[in-house]
């Protein structure tokens, strides 16, 4: 039974890795292209 | 004894669960890893499927806001629902920068009071962005409907006729709207810019639209979308300090006074275009708009500001174009202008509405009178 549990724990946390690194890919890959591209897609922005 | 044994083996029991937990979730286990690359490269097979302009045009205007006054976002889906939902009540359209925004205080009100006052409906449509260009303003005149009567005001303010390729080019190359517009493309041809060549996938088209909005990409979907800002409250509660003035707004000024007498013809050349689009596909009345202005420019540059206003007074009579500058007939005074061009609060905007709509009536009147209703 505690086997069981620890064994879904481990899944569990396996589940948030994925998400995580998943969601940081997109993200990084994202944020890495604007760097690179330099587009001043705000100027002025909020005005 | 026998409780702090039992004690000692629930911390052990939740140590163990803890520490598999911690396992799993910090130890990188190949297919986890394998199947998060895998997963990245399908969502942006699944973005680039999703993003379409009839799906962008089918979308509130909010969905891809970063914050609630991502205006550029909100133009953007707004000129696809433009093209898409005609309306066919009157229709007028004001093209401009934050001027424009800020001295409207409801394009709704606006359009129910316009409705009020004319023998037909009709509808405002604000189509404002902070620092709006004319080559911006130009990819949006390809969005407006066809087949509706109307006016279209374009704003022809310092601002957007002192952009050029040197101080601005990165607008060109590099737009912050995210739209498919031949006339905006031709632009970066003119000035042999060189823009990236429309691939036909909207979502890698327009990469930088969507990359610098990765937070809106992921999240706006799960927890919802900023709503959109008109006005922002602080800067309608507060005048520009002295100090703002100083370091901020006069250098502005002076600095594009200086630029447009050598910066002028280009944009003029852009406005041409644009009046020339609107007419050749829309067939609604082009106003030139001056947006509001503080006295104490007109006080503090005569020659320059002087000169603005020639250039655009013989632009519009060259092209036979009515020019509207509304600060005086709205009865604007010092204390209704937060800073050079932004009117201060609701009542400002206000008295300068009514003066809009003393303007339009006649106009829409005629438009009606002279093609029967739309």
């Amino acid at each position: 039974m505690k086997n069981r549990v620890e064994n879904g724990l481990v899944w569990v946390g396996r589940t948030l890795q994925f998400l995580g690194l998943y969601m940081g890919l997109v993200w990084a890959f994202m944020e890495l292209y604007a760097a690179k591209s330099g587009a001043q897609v705000f100027r002025y922005a909020g005005f | 004894m026998a409780d702090s044994k039992a004690e000692q083996g629930g911390s052990i029991g939740l140590y163990h669960y803890w520490s598999a937990f911690a396992h799993g979730l910090v130890r990188p286990y190949l297919w986890v890893v394998l199947l998060a690359f895998i997963a990245a490269v399908v969502h942006f097979l699944v973005l680039s499927w999703y993003w379409t302009p009839e799906r962008i045009a089918a979308s509130p205007a909010n969905t891809m806001m970063r914050q609630s006054a991502d205006y550029y976002a909100w133009l953007t889906f707004k000129s696809y629902q433009l093209k898409r939902n005609a309306h066919p009540e009157l229709g007028v359209f004001l093209l401009g920068a934050s001027s424009a925004r800020m001295a409207i205080q409801s394009p709704e009100g606006l359009g129910k009071t316009l409705s009020d006052k004319l023998t037909a409906p009709a509808r405002f449509h604000l189509l404002a962005a902070a620092d709006l260009s004319l080559w911006d303003m130009l990819a949006v005149s390809d969005y407006l409907p066809k087949g509706i009567q109307g006016v279209v005001l374009v704003s022809a303010g310092i601002g957007s006729l002192t952009k050029s390729l040197q101080t601005d080019g990165d607008l060109l190359r590099k737009p912050r709207l995210a739209l498919d517009s031949a006339a905006f493309y031709r632009e970066q041809k003119l000035a042999g810019v060189n823009g990236d060549l429309p691939s036909g996938n909207y979502l890698f088209d327009h990469m930088d639209f969507f990359s610098a909005r990765a937070r809106a990409v992921l999240l706006n979907p799960i927890k919802g979308a900023p709503r959109y800002r008109m006005h922002n409250q602080k800067l309608d509660q507060s005048y520009a300090t002295a100090d703002r003035w100083k370091r901020f707004y006069w250098p502005i000024v002076e600095d594009r006074l200086k630029r447009i007498e050598t910066a002028h013809q280009a944009n003029i050349e852009v406005l041409r275009r644009f009046v020339d689009n609107v007419r050749s596909h829309s067939g609604m009345q082009v106003v030139l708009w001056e947006p509001p202005i503080h006295p104490d420019v007109v006080a503090r540059f005569p020659e320059r500001y002087g000169y603005y206003r020639t250039v655009v007074a013989n632009f519009a009579e060259e092209m036979a174009l009515p020019l509207w500058h509304l600060d005086q007939e709205a009865g604007l005074v010092e204390a209704d202008y937060r800073d050079t061009t932004h009117l201060y609060g609701p009542e400002s905007r206000a008295k300068y509405e009514q003066a809009l709509v003393a303007r339009l009536v006649p106009s829409l009147n005629t438009i009606l009178h002279s093609k029967g209703t739309p």
